[in-house]
């Protein structure tokens, strides 16, 4: 049983290291249009309103973490491009959990942007977009998932700020 | 105001009394201890100027020499080596070549001589026998030609070329003149009796119509089938060098900064100073001095080495320069004489043996040459005068006969065939629009002429239609006897004979059609009619069709009216496809008056169900009028593109059937992006159903479902519980995708 926690660990730990975590040119500190503050390293990243600080680690995007209401910042190559990075910042509230018909949902805040693996300069702006009524949705029988949200979500522009 | 004045010469009086005792000599005490500095700072400048110089003079002394020496050495050496190399290789190669030269002049001169005699003599007996071949057979030419020329001219005077000339003349002259006749008499005399005949005077002019004319008939068919320089030393050694301050001793200390440092950096620019140009007098003269012995040396060592390869390599280039010099000449000096020699013995020899033979060939050809022309021209001699005379002789006899034969039998045809068909037979419409539309009853307008002096029967005149080619068209009346007799001496016209329909497969196409005309069987006149069918109504697309999947798109369709008349109210445009890809709004459309060549563009609105890019979609449309005579038609199947952002399909194999049967569904869709984006959307999918007013089909979960955005050419799958309350309903399940809202894909599923 331990070692197979340990093969567990390690296998995440390779899956962070394909995805390469948040790319080096979007690391860095930044302000949003919001006012919020957000700061993204490597495997890290903390959003911090005016009511709160939300701490959350970058992990591959999987089935289980999902399935499990894991908060994070999940992060997947994207399927048709693999210089791109699907990026989803989870906050589920795990209190609007369902299930019927083999299909799990719940209701999360989803931040979500595309970030490019190649890109070598440090970025003044990023944009994320934002939706506090997100789904969470998965597929038990097939292991499969979707993450989306209702239409006009909200962009939010971050601004790198200078040292 | 007075008080205030002395009040001020009072406080003016202090004010000088003070500078007078105290003021002034501290102004002075300033500026004179201004001046001090700047003498200080002067003459601690100079101090630094006579320190350092000294102290740089002797870092150049020390190694302007030193480093001087080593680099002329270097140099030298360098320059010494490559030099005396130069030389040495060049007099090793000159020693061999002298060497080579003796030997080559030797060998290419025994050889030359050798190998010149040889060729000479082989050459010269060959050449000289070719000669001596060549100049028998011109002597033997020359000298045959006149006896053997003379002999032929004599065998062809003593045969038979006169009478020969003579008998053939007369015989081919007969022949041609009974041929001239039938070929120019025989026709002109069928022609000049024809013409009389058609020359008579017509008696009587009729008519006969087989039918009555035509009115307005439907047409029948099925619309809906189918891109460095080596830097030179020479002159110039010197070389840029920095001091590296080894001897740098600032040693006077002053109080005050500013003048410790305007020494300190005169003693350092000094300091460069006397580095540099003590240096550059020093490498300069230990460069000079070194640079002589290295290149003793260089040139030394270059000597010393061994050139044996420059040595061979002149010798060879020597040799072989010698060698060919010395071949060429003697070569030339043994081949000629050589080779005259046995030209000469060899062109001789086979002179001799060689006339005869030329002689007697030649002979006999000259001599069967003259005999051929001598002949010739004595048969022509008698010929032509036998041929003119018999031809003259006989033609006007053959002439009379051919002539007689003709009008006889040009006489004796009228009395078989005495009705001819007329030029101008024409196709004529039941419909007159000035169009043969398809499915149109169409006939045949003729004349006749009869040159007979009595009235024929009816029935002993027929007339046939058949077709030329492959159209569709179908020939309801191709034969028939007129109906009356044809009165003597006369031309009738025949209308509305024969009867036939082109299909409308034939549309806008030429046909052709045999048009014969028999009496009592015999054939007395045809034509070839050829028309093109066309419909009343032009249809074509105003725009080409692109549609959006479950989406209403318009669709453009233009009429346009190609007949001689207007057409009239009550008309109508029917769009018709198959309704399981294509559903289309309102099918039929009044269509307004259109006057000739009038054009009306119609606007359909149609909604596609198909996955494909370029689905194949049947389009039938038909014009018809207000009686239901279709007068216009588009039967096609086309590619129309399908300009929607996203693809949608199901991809559950069993999708119909599980939605029949009661239970869970669970039904997997795919979305695919198939456009570029600027800015990825959020995908809103939502499911409805129709015709489900029972609540027989119940969605299970998120209705609306959402899915992040897809990057062109990327597909989702995603899947939509189905609670079939009700077993056995069918309807029309129905997937809306928006985009961050907007509409942009209906996906259909009927179960």
């Amino acid at each position: 049983m331990k070692n197979i926690k340990w093969l567990q660990f390690a296998l995440l730990a390779l899956a962070l290291g394909a995805c390469g975590a948040i790319p080096g040119a979007y690391r860095g500190n930044y302000q949003g249009s919001n006012g919020t503050i957000l700061k993204l390293s490597g495997t890290k990243g903390r959003l911090t309103t005016k009511s709160e600080i939300i701490n959350s680690k970058v992990r591959p995007l999987a089935f289980e973490a999902l399935s499990l209401g894991e908060p994070g910042i999940y992060v997947q190559p994207n399927p048709v491009n693999n210089k791109l990075l699907d990026i989803f910042w989870l906050r589920p509230k795990m209190n609007t959990r369902q299930e019927a018909g083999g299909m799990v949902w719940y209701t999360s805040e989803v931040y979500y942007s595309l970030f490019d693996a190649n890109q070598k300069i440090k970025l003044d702006k990023i944009q994320l977009v934002y939706s506090d009524e997100g789904t969470v949705m998965l597929d038990v029988p097939t292991g499969t998932w979707q993450v989306g949200w209702p239409a006009s979500p909200r962009n939010v522009t971050f601004t790198r700020l200078k040292k | 105001m007075k008080r205030h004045s002395k009040c001020e010469q009072l406080l003016l009086a202090v004010i000088v009394s003070a500078q007078l005792v105290v003021g002034a000599p501290q102004f002075v005490w300033a500026q004179s201890s201004g001046d001090d500095i700047n003498e200080q700072i002067r003459r601690a400048e100079s101090d630094g100027r006579s320190d350092g110089r000294p102290d740089g003079s002797r870092e150049g002394n020390d190694r302007g020499l030193d480093e001087g020496r080593a680099d002329g050495y270097h140099e030298g050496r360098r320059i010494g080596f490559e030099t005396c190399e130069r030389e040495e290789r060049q007099r090793a190669y000159d020693d061999g070549y002298r060497e080579g030269v003796d030997s080559g002049q030797s060998d290419g001169d025994r050889e030359g001589r050798r190998r010149g005699d040889s060729e000479g003599r082989a050459n010269g007996l060959a050449e000289g026998e070719s000669d001596g071949i060549d100049r028998a057979r011109t002597a033997a030419r020359r000298d045959s030609f006149e006896p053997g020329s003379a002999q032929g001219r004599r065998e062809a005077d003593a045969s038979d070329a006169l009478a020969a000339g003579r008998a053939a003349g007369l015989h081919q002259g007969d022949i041609d003149a009974a041929a001239e006749a039938l070929r120019v008499e025989y026709p002109r005399g069928r022609k000049e009796y024809a013409e009389g005949r058609w020359a008579e005077r017509v008696d009587n002019q009729d008519t006969m119509q087989l039918h009555e004319p035509g009115t307005d008939t439907s047409s029948a068919g099925n619309v809906f089938s189918n891109v460095m320089r080596r830097q030179g030393i020479v002159g110039n050694f010197f070389r840029s060098a920095s001091p590296d301050y080894r001897y740098s001793n600032p040693r006077r200390s002053y109080n005050e900064g500013r003048v410790q440092n305007a020494y300190n950096s005169a003693y350092r620019s000094a300091y460069q100073d006397g580095f540099s140009s003590t240096y550059s007098y020093e490498y300069n003269n230990g460069y000079r001095y070194s640079y002589d012995n290295g290149h003793n040396e260089g040139c030394y060592d270059a000597r010393r080495r061994n050139y044996s390869n420059d040595e061979e390599r002149g010798r060879r280039e020597g040799y072989q320069s010698a060698y060919d010099t010395s071949y060429r000449y003697a070569y030339d000096r043994a081949y000629r004489p050589a080779y005259d020699t046995a030209f000469r013995d060899a062109s001789d020899r086979a002179y001799r043996s060689h006339y005869d033979g030329f002689y007697t060939r030649y002979f006999e050809e000259a001599r069967a040459a003259a005999y051929t022309e001598r002949y010739n021209a004595l048969f022509q001699s008698t010929y032509r005068p036998a041929y003119a005379e018999k031809y003259a002789q006989m033609y006007p006899v053959y002439a009379k006969q051919q002539y007689d034969r003709g009008v006889a039998d040009e006489a004796e045809d009228f009395r078989l065939r005495p009705i001819r068909l007329l030029e101008g037979s024409v196709v004529t419409e039941t419909i007159h629009n000035g169009l043969y539309e398809p499915g149109e009853a169409l006939r045949v307008k003729f004349k006749i002429r009869n040159f007979a002096a009595t009235a024929l029967s009816g029935s002993d005149a027929r007339l046939k239609l058949t077709s030329a080619d492959s159209s569709g068209a179908v020939i309801s009346e191709g034969e028939v006897t007129l109906p009356k007799s044809i009165q003597p001496r006369s031309i009738t016209e025949v209308t509305e004979a024969l009867e036939f329909r082109m299909s409308e497969k034939d549309a806008d196409k030429a046909a052709s059609f045999n048009f014969n005309t028999f009496y009592q069987g015999r054939a007395v006149g045809s034509k070839l009619l050829t028309i093109t069918t066309k419909f009343m109504t032009r249809i074509r697309w105003a725009e080409d069709p692109k549609l959006q999947e479950g989406m209403l798109s318009p669709l453009f369709v233009m009429v346009s009216n190609q007949s001689q008349v207007k057409l009239g109210t009550g008309g109508t445009l029917t769009m018709r496809s198959d309704p399981k890809i294509l559903e289309i709004e309102k099918e039929t459309m009044p269509l307004s008056p259109l006057s000739v060549n009038g054009t009306e563009i119609l606007q359909y609105h149609a909604i596609v169900r198909s996955a494909g890019a370029n689905p194949r979609i049947p389009f039938g449309m038909e014009v018809l009028t207000a009686k239901g005579r279709r007068i216009g038609l588009i039967d096609e199947t086309r590619a129309v593109p399908i300009l929607n952002d996203y693809r949608v399909q199901v991809v559950s194999s069993n999708a119909e059937s599980a939605l029949r049967t009661k239970g869970l569904a669970r039904l997997t869709y795919r979305i695919r992006n198939v456009s570029s984006r600027a800015f990825a959307k959020g995908l809103q999918m939502k499911i409805r159903f129709k015709n489900n007013p029972d609540g027989s089909h119940l969605v299970i979960g998120p209705n609306p479902q959402y899915l992040a955005p897809l990057q062109k050419d990327q597909s989702a799958d995603f899947v939509v519980p189905i609670s079939v309350v009700k077993g056995g309903a069918s309807g029309i399940m129905e997937l809306e995708v928006f985009e961050d809202g907007k509409l942009v894909v209906i996906h259909q599923l009927k179960f």
